[in-house]
């Protein structure tokens, strides 16, 4: 494994998890020091370890070498604020979509329903596939226990929505009018290219 | 014809549209505690709560908060029927844990004018209860409301039709106060 670029993004205490640690380093390697030692998770382009919190001491001197040893010859080893924050907010999705398992019997007060843990899952599945260039929706939960995710910005309206049948609707509209979106996509697909265009303009200007 | 038997169905939304379609049941009233059917200048009040239907951050409604109108219906007061103590002790009652923001007011003529293609998209039947006499539900007369047979058929529509709902309330709630203070809605 290369160790010549990796690249610390974030370190922090996991919210599902109070009692591990999380780094989690971007691109396609990471310090050589800590693949033998750690349980390692790969997700796409990054590396993600949990470890105990009597890990942490020793792995945190080991982090600190590593970065050192890559500083000196490769440069300052800063993560791009976005990802930084972006995992951040992921991690907090995440958490409020869980959160809506805790919701109980009638809690609107005309018979509200919590999601089934499969609306759930379906919908955490969906968001952590989301393409990069798109900003996190914003979560919403409907008395029947339908989950949706929406975007309401710059003139864009986006929102998808999760019945915990294995598949998702959207529906879009731009500033001007136009509309996209489909009645029926298994969970696990990606977006309509239409809907992505839309979407696509959140992350302008 | 039994509206009132539908209208007292659990998804009473899904019920009228399938055995009452083109809101027939509008020309009665559905309740025996209600004033009388829901006329066209009446103004409608919806309780916004967070966070199930308000967005913290941006001060603005989450589009869910409209979504009951597909299948259990929207509930809304009338507000020529209710007050400010009245709605208050509702939203206490209904709360169940959750802050209450205020509200969103929206005209009667305004929802039942909205078309999907030639057909009326909403009806607004007059659900009163004994507790809550001005009780009132906006229901979903078209796409996803009325495919129950295929399953995710029509959602896409169902979303532009909520939309096209929610952007007849105001954008942001209202204390209850304000809203009883402006005499138009």
């Amino acid at each position: 494994m290369n160790t010549d670029h990796a690249f610390l993004c974030k370190t922090m205490e996991l919210a599902s998890s109070p009692n591990a640690f999380y780094f989690e380093f971007c691109r396609k390697a990471m310090p050589k020091e800590l693949t033998n030692t750690q349980e390692i998770i790969t997700s796409g382009e990054k590396f993600v370890i949990t470890i105990t919190p009597s890990q942490a001491k020793s792995m945190l001197v080991m982090l600190d070498q590593a970065v050192m040893k890559y500083e000196a010859t490769f440069g300052s080893l800063k993560c791009p604020i976005d990802n930084v924050d972006k995992t951040v907010a992921l991690d907090k999705l995440i958490e409020q979509l869980l959160d809506y398992l805790n919701l109980k019997e009638d809690w609107d007060g005309y018979g509200g329903m919590a999601p089934f843990e499969k609306t759930v899952n379906e919908t955490i599945q969906f968001v952590k596939t989301l393409p990069k260039m798109i900003p996190l929706p914003e979560p919403m939960i409907a008395s029947s226990g339908v989950i949706g995710l929406y975007w309401d910005d710059k003139g864009i309206y986006a929102e998808i929505g999760f019945e915990g049948d294995g598949t998702f609707w959207c529906y879009a509209e731009d500033a001007e009018g136009h509309e996209a979106g489909e009645d029926s996509i298994p969970v696990g697909e990606e977006l309509p290219p239409d809907l992505l265009n839309i979407l696509a303009h959140l992350t302008k200007g | 014809m039994n509206c009132i038997k539908t209208a007292n169905e659990q998804n009473r939304c899904q019920a009228l549209c399938l055995q009452f379609p083109h809101c027939i049941c509008e020309q009665h009233s559905v309740s025996s505690y209600s004033p009388g059917v829901v006329q066209d200048e009446e103004c409608l009040v919806r309780l916004i709560f967070s966070p199930t239907h308000f967005n913290e951050q941006t001060g603005k409604l989450k589009p869910f908060a409209f979504f009951d109108c597909k299948d259990k219906g929207l509930s809304v007061n009338r507000m020529q029927y209710t007050s400010v103590e009245e709605l208050k002790q509702t939203a206490a009652f209904i709360s169940h844990g959750r802050k209450i923001i205020g509200v969103v007011v929206a005209k009667c003529a305004d929802i039942r004018a909205v078309l999907d293609d030639d057909e009326r998209a909403f009806c607004v039947y007059d659900t009163a209860t004994k507790n809550n006499p001005s009780h009132a539900d906006i229901c979903q007369a078209v796409a996803d409301t009325c495919q129950l047979t295929e399953t995710g058929k029509g959602r896409k529509r169902g979303s532009q039709m909520r939309r096209k709902l929610m952007k007849l309330f105001s954008e942001y709630p209202l204390s209850l106060e304000e809203a009883f203070s402006k005499k138009n809605c």
